[in-house]
């Protein structure tokens, strides 16, 4: 009993000192994990991924490194918290300009798309999609089948049963852009949370495809919004028989908006409202 | 000494009902119709680029798509008329949103001006006889090695055996690779198809003069034509014909089990040779090529007649009244195919483009005919119900490759898709063996194919 006592006694004082050599010979911490430690603490720590680092701390090693990784890598989930965005600018020394860098995820599809048969396979976008484009009249269209649902961190989708696609909402929104990055059919796009136009259709061809025609409330390519706009942000992708917007020359006068036959064009605010309807 | 080797033992795989319904009948020419869709991505590879303009009036067998990239095939006329737009179409294969010409015949008129040689029929049938047998052989030896290859890929050949890989490609190996066996596919495992059956029976005689041309492009030492022993008849014409054009000393023809998949390329050379293609090589790795019987016809077709790939021959079998074999100008649309058979219409019924096993559905009947569709399958598919998987291991048991396809099923449910990886997703051959015997109905090839796109997309 005793000398077990003095044997596991004196065990631990010779590791002890040992432990002590070991620290005092052993390098101290390097101040720039120090510095990414600062980071984190300001960081939201949900360890989401969707800056493109694996976790919170790596992209807080990442930013203390280098602060232009903010720019090309930014956490949507800080540019929307004022306290963490003002602690960032302060432990890297940055000036953030939160209105050019905030953007929103929008569906950009109307949906009531008629389905042409009757799907059976894995219910998720993904594998549908791979089957001759999907099972929907519209081969750009939104599936509905919510393989976006589950990444988003914010529980900002949900699935609109009238209109059978995912919408989201823009006031949960924070421009992540996992969902982007998730959609088989590219058709989520992440616009300007600030925009006035939304354009809610996805469909690129002039013709109807065949077998797979243009669904009814989708863009009928008229081009009236490129005629309407005055300051001419409005300008017609011949490629893709889409309209693009410029927001630097847009002056919010809405007429592209008013124009549109179809109501395709909304302002962002109103997206989860129109869908509804 | 027979040139038949029987080779016995196939220990994975199924034996599926064959219902090869349509064996019987013999190949029909479809009427040239008055409108094609053809889509300018027929092959694995690059996308062509148009060359001609909606207005243009083009000719049969004219060329109308290219791509300057390396691995894509051209893309040829199949009518003569006029281009009357260029459209978008959804490509069976990988779903992308690609172009496609459309064609439309217009009988008065501008038909006359271009004819094209190459496709004159006799009495209604296609070319078959007026050469010698001898001249064939002495014409093939004439023609350089660069001759042959260029004129192979000037008429856009592709494997016809579904993949189609451009043959061109695959035919110039590169440099320092020493092919030392060619192997020949006619094993055609999947139910219900006959195309290539009937290719051996009817076009034999051009199937061995393309593996000649083959054979002179490679230079094999060995020529094994692969048939599965449900296809006796098959083997004796080839073997006939073998003697007939004497070729005896290089060709042989190897009889196999009626398994499936026993005419998926990989399992195909381990059954032939032992020799393993380890995950993502090449047949041309381990010194063999293969090649599908209608690819051999084409290329015959390409140096002999000087012929692009404009049809090809396709099966219309299933739950219908009258099951056929075609003769198929590419880009035919489905309507017009369905046409001639009698459907029965108070059924629902699927429509497959390729066999049961590995076809995609298709939902709309404008869709066309590419080069790899061998097969349109009408048939009564009922809904199974997805249950629990009991880990009863049947589908690792009958996984050609020597795979565990339920664990890719709980991976991609749970969104664990590297995990896939570890368990080598990357060599499925997608041939549906495991999803065929799963007890609970699980779709584990929709599973695989999730797994595998997802993997393919992000990283």
């Amino acid at each position: 009993m005793l000398w077990a006592i003095l044997i596991l006694t004196g065990i631990g004082i010779v590791c002890g000192v040992l432990i002590l050599i070991v620290n005092r010979l052993l390098p101290k911490e390097p101040a720039s994990l120090k510095r990414a430690e600062q980071v984190n603490e300001n960081l939201p720590g949900m360890n989401c991924g969707a800056c493109g680092y694996p976790g919170c701390f790596a992209y807080a090693q990442a930013l203390s490194k280098d602060n232009k990784v903010f720019f090309s890598n930014t956490c949507a989930t800080v540019l929307q918290d004022e306290t963490m965005l003002s602690g960032i600018e302060q432990v890297l020394d940055l000036k953030v300009d939160k209105s050019a860098l905030n953007r929103k995820a929008v569906v950009a599809c109307s949906g009531n798309c008629e389905n042409v048969g009757t799907y059976t396979g894995v219910a998720t976008c993904e594998t549908a999609s791979k089957i001759l484009g999907g099972f929907k009249r519209c081969p750009y269209s939104c599936l509905g089948l919510g393989d976006c649902i589950e990444t988003c961190p914010e529980n900002a989708i949900h699935l609109d049963i009238d209109s059978n696609i995912v919408v989201i909402d823009p006031d949960k929104c924070t421009g992540c852009g996992l969902c982007v990055k998730e959609c088989p059919r590219n058709v989520i796009k992440l616009v300007p949370a600030n925009s006035n136009i939304v354009f809610l259709c996805n469909y690129q061809d002039l013709r109807d495809i065949p077998g797979r025609e243009k669904c009814d409330s989708g863009c009928i390519k008229c081009r009236k919004c490129v005629k309407a706009c005055p300051t001419e942000a409005v300008t017609w992708n011949r490629d893709k028989s889409i309209p693009e917007f410029d927001f630097e020359k847009c002056n919010d006068c809405k007429a592209c908006i008013e124009a549109c036959p179809q109501k395709i064009l909304i302002e962002l605010k109103n997206v989860s409202k129109k869908v509804k309807v | 000494m027979s040139i038949v080797i029987r080779k016995k033992g196939f220990t994975a795989g199924i034996k599926l009902n064959e219902n090869k319904k349509s064996a019987a009948s013999p190949i029909q020419l479809l009427k040239t119709p008055e409108r094609v869709i053809i889509p300018l991505q027929q092959h694995t590879g690059a996308e062509c680029e148009p060359l001609v303009k909606r207005g243009d009036s083009v000719f049969e067998g004219q060329l109308i798509g290219d791509s300057n990239k390396l691995i894509s095939a051209r893309i040829h006329a199949s009518i003569g008329g006029v281009v009357s737009g260029i459209l978008k179409i959804v490509n069976p294969v990988n779903s992308a949103i690609i172009s496609a010409v459309e064609i439309t015949s217009q009988k008065a008129g501008k038909e006359g001006e271009q004819p094209y040689s190459g496709l004159q029929k006799q009495d209604g049938k296609p070319y078959n006889a007026g050469i010698i047998p001898e001249n064939v052989v002495d014409l093939i030896d004439k023609i350089p090695r660069e001759k042959l290859l260029e004129t192979i890929k000037n008429s856009g050949i592709v494997g016809l055996g579904g993949a189609t890989f451009p043959a061109h490609v695959k035919l110039n190996p590169p440099a320092g690779i020493k092919i030392d066996t060619l192997i020949i596919n006619g094993c055609e495992c999947e139910p219900y198809i006959t195309s290539d059956h009937r290719l051996m029976l009817e076009y034999g005689f051009e199937m061995l003069c393309g593996i000649y041309i083959i054979s002179r492009i490679l230079e094999p030492q060995n020529i094994l034509i692969a048939i599965e022993d449900n296809k006796e008849d098959a083997i004796i014409n080839i073997e006939n014909l073998i003697g007939a054009l004497g070729f005896e000393n290089t060709f042989k023809i190897v009889s196999l089990p009626s398994r499936y998949p026993m005419g998926a390329e990989k399992t195909l050379i381990y059954n032939l040779l032992k020799r393993k293609v380890s995950t993502g090589a090449l047949p041309l790795d381990v010194g063999v090529v293969v090649n599908n019987v209608g690819t051999a016809k084409a290329i015959f077709d390409a140096v002999i007649k000087n012929r692009p790939l404009i049809e090809r021959i396709i099966t219309v079998t299933g739950d219908i009244e009258r099951p056929v074999n075609l003769f198929v100008r590419i880009g035919t649309l489905l309507g017009d195919i369905l046409e001639s058979i009698k459907v029965p219409d108070n059924k629902t019924l699927k429509l497959i483009f390729g066999g049961p096993m590995t076809g995609f559905s298709v939902s709309n009947m404008d869709f066309p005919v590419t080069k790899g569709v061998n097969c349109i399958l009408i048939k009564e598919v009922k809904k199974p119900l997805e249950n629990n998987c009991i880990r009863c291991s049947r589908c690792v048991a009958v996984c050609p490759m020597n795979l565990m396809p339920l664990v890719y099923a709980s991976y991609v449910k749970n969104n664990k898709y590297e995990d896939c990886r570890e368990y080598y997703i990357d060599s499925c051959i997608e041939c549906g063996s495991c999803a065929y015997v799963c007890p609970a109905s699980i779709p584990l090839m929709g599973y695989i194919k999730t797994g595998k796109s997802v993997l393919a997309r992000k990283s």
